[in-house]
């Protein structure tokens, strides 16, 4: 069975970026353990401030997949509903959707509690954003 | 009494379908068995996931083993168990052992279930307490253990308590009566099936026809220790088609019940997705066969050879029937399909009673195997199904797209497909 075991590894397995942490870096998953965070340039981000939500549903469909961004999505829901987001800020952001850093922070832990990937906010925003 | 004999699937060539109980049963491998389970196991922060993977499952096998029994006459107890289990192996699911169920419920210990062992050979443990993956498998047992007792439709409750994704050595359900019955409903059967015929395309050289027969004559023989059916290069389960439709129309109207109509484009685009999944790993797999090889291979002059080589061989696997309504390019592929099995599970609902006006799945499934042939170009080079194959066909942009041109969910008397590059 080695043959159809290695695509699905492939497909759902933490991807290498320079702009991505890998939280654990030996296993593939597309729903594992939540990690002890260590400490993320996101969290150098200003709490206060808004940020666009465009480059990073960009950077996951680029570097995962489309579904991978309709996945993150559907995991935060209840969470996002809970802090009073919109679904349809989330669903179909616009260039200029912007929304607070803990939304997309919500975004991030789904993502990471998934595919085991921890993009570098600060990264992906930094063409974008005056950090 | 040998159960084993008993339990053989009736290809019905006139619908494309497999039928077995009453039920028409489709080939599907474990990564679209995976991707659309997950698929929905990703809302259970919105709604209990489990009234829809499980309990659809309790419903067709409740109506699928009540059928059985009496089409067999089997009274006995421990012979109906004999059924199940024979049945159980012979979908690919597994293997179990019945014998400590009685009408009052019990256990059910595995190391071997589809779901659970394939994910287990793939990923790392799930988070403890996180329940297991054998979904599918606890509402079949609940619905056989029903059947098995002549219990009510509902009566049976389940509980997978271990799971092989937790690091437990074996999957492990439980069974008991309920006061209360679970709201459930029989199976809808063959559906509004439709009937037809495979219509040899005349510009090509591929016997439609004879690939089905060549397909129907596989022997999809599960692993004698496991109960698992390798083959293409997947490992396969013979699944009642009204299992994916029914999850799928579920999963969207429990969705849109909880957030309202903007959460239908992404739950569609899921779907559409999982069809991408499957023309990539199983009809790619059937493609790059020793069996397809063997079978179609000679007969193929042209790329789009190998579209109609792949439409023959659907309705042996039970989808349905498919024809080309003109000579495809790459340009353009319009199909029509009879008995698609998801139209016909979904237009035995009223229409109030579904949300689907037409199946993503095939949507996805078609643009997928076009982007297979003209894309990765599998008429020229072998392939190697990987991830990075799959972002490059489905990633950035999608190849192309499908449309139903006409629906049988939206009152037309046919489902007619249309793929074409998309314009992104």
């Amino acid at each position: 069975m080695s043959t159809w075991r290695s695509w699905i590894r492939t497909l759902l397995s933490p991807i290498k970026s320079k702009e991505t942490t890998q939280t654990e870096s030996s296993k593939s998953s597309i729903d594992t353990e939540k990690p002890t965070a260590p400490p993320t340039s996101s969290e150098e981000l200003d709490p206060s401030k808004l940020y666009p939500i465009l480059p990073l549903k960009e950077w996951i469909i680029r570097n995962i997949s489309p579904y991978a961004w309709d996945r993150t999505v559907i995991r935060s829901l209840p969470e996002l509903s809970r802090m009073g987001i919109a679904t349809t800020m989330v669903l179909a952001p616009k260039p200029d959707t912007e929304l607070p850093l803990p939304v997309l922070q919500v975004l991030l832990s789904s993502l990471e509690s998934m595919y085991g990937v921890k993009p570098d906010l600060r990264e992906i925003l930094r063409k974008t954003v005056t950090v | 009494m040998n159960a084993k004999a008993l339990v053989s699937f009736q290809p019905q060539v006139d619908r494309g379908t497999l039928v077995l109980g009453g039920e028409p049963h489709v080939v599907h491998c474990h990564y679209y068995n995976h991707f659309l389970q997950t698929s929905i196991e990703d809302a259970e922060g919105i709604y209990p996931v489990e009234e829809v993977l499980v309990w659809t499952a309790q419903e067709i096998a409740h109506s699928l083993f009540k059928s059985l029994f009496k089409d067999t006459g089997v009274t006995d107890y421990r012979e109906r168990k004999a059924i199940v289990e024979a049945v159980y192996t012979q979908c690919g699911y597994g293997k179990i052992n019945l014998a400590d169920l009685s009408a009052e419920g019990g256990e059910v210990r595995t190391p071997y279930e589809h779901y659970a062992y394939t994910y287990a050979a793939t990923f790392p443990p799930r988070p403890k307490g996180k329940r297991g993956v054998a979904y599918f498998s606890q509402g079949y047992l609940a619905g056989a253990l029903e059947a098995i007792y002549d219990l009510p439709l509902g009566s049976v409750g389940s509980q997978q308590v271990a799971c092989l994704t937790q690091g437990d050595s074996e999957v492990v359900w439980h069974f008991y009566r309920l006061a209360n019955p679970l709201p459930l409903k029989p199976s809808i059967g063959e559906g509004a099936f439709q009937t037809g015929s495979l219509v040899q395309f005349p510009a090509t050289r591929i016997p439609y026809a004879q690939i089905r027969d060549a397909v129907l004559s596989l022997p999809f023989i599960p692993d004698s220790e496991t109960g698992l059916i390798e083959g293409f290069g997947v490992v396969l389960t013979f699944t009642p088609g009204n299992y994916y439709a029914l999850i799928s129309e579920r999963h969207m109207q429990r969705m849109i019940q909880a957030l309202g109509k903007e959460i239908e484009p992404l739950v569609l685009d899921m779907l559409i997705e999982s069809g991408h999944v499957c023309a990539f790993n199983t009809l790619g797999g059937i493609m790059q066969s020793a069996e397809w090889d063997a079978v179609v291979r000679p007969y193929i002059d042209t790329p789009e050879d190998w579209l109609h080589g792949i439409m023959a061989a659907l309705p042996a696997i039970g989808w349905g029937i498919v024809s080309c309504t003109n000579q495809p390019s790459s340009a353009e592929w319009s199909v029509c399909l009879t008995n698609w099995y998801e139209s016909t599970a979904l237009s035995a609902l009223s229409p109030a009673q579904r949300h689907l006006d037409h199946s993503p799945f095939a949507r996805g499934l078609f643009a997928g195997v076009m982007a297979l042939i003209y894309k990765a170009r599998i008429y020229e080079r072998r392939l190697t199904f990987d991830g990075h194959l799959y972002r490059e066909l489905f990633g950035e942009g999608r190849i192309y797209q499908a449309t139903f041109t006409e629906s049988r969910l939206r009152g037309d008397p046919k489902d007619s497909l249309l793929v074409t590059p998309s314009r992104t």
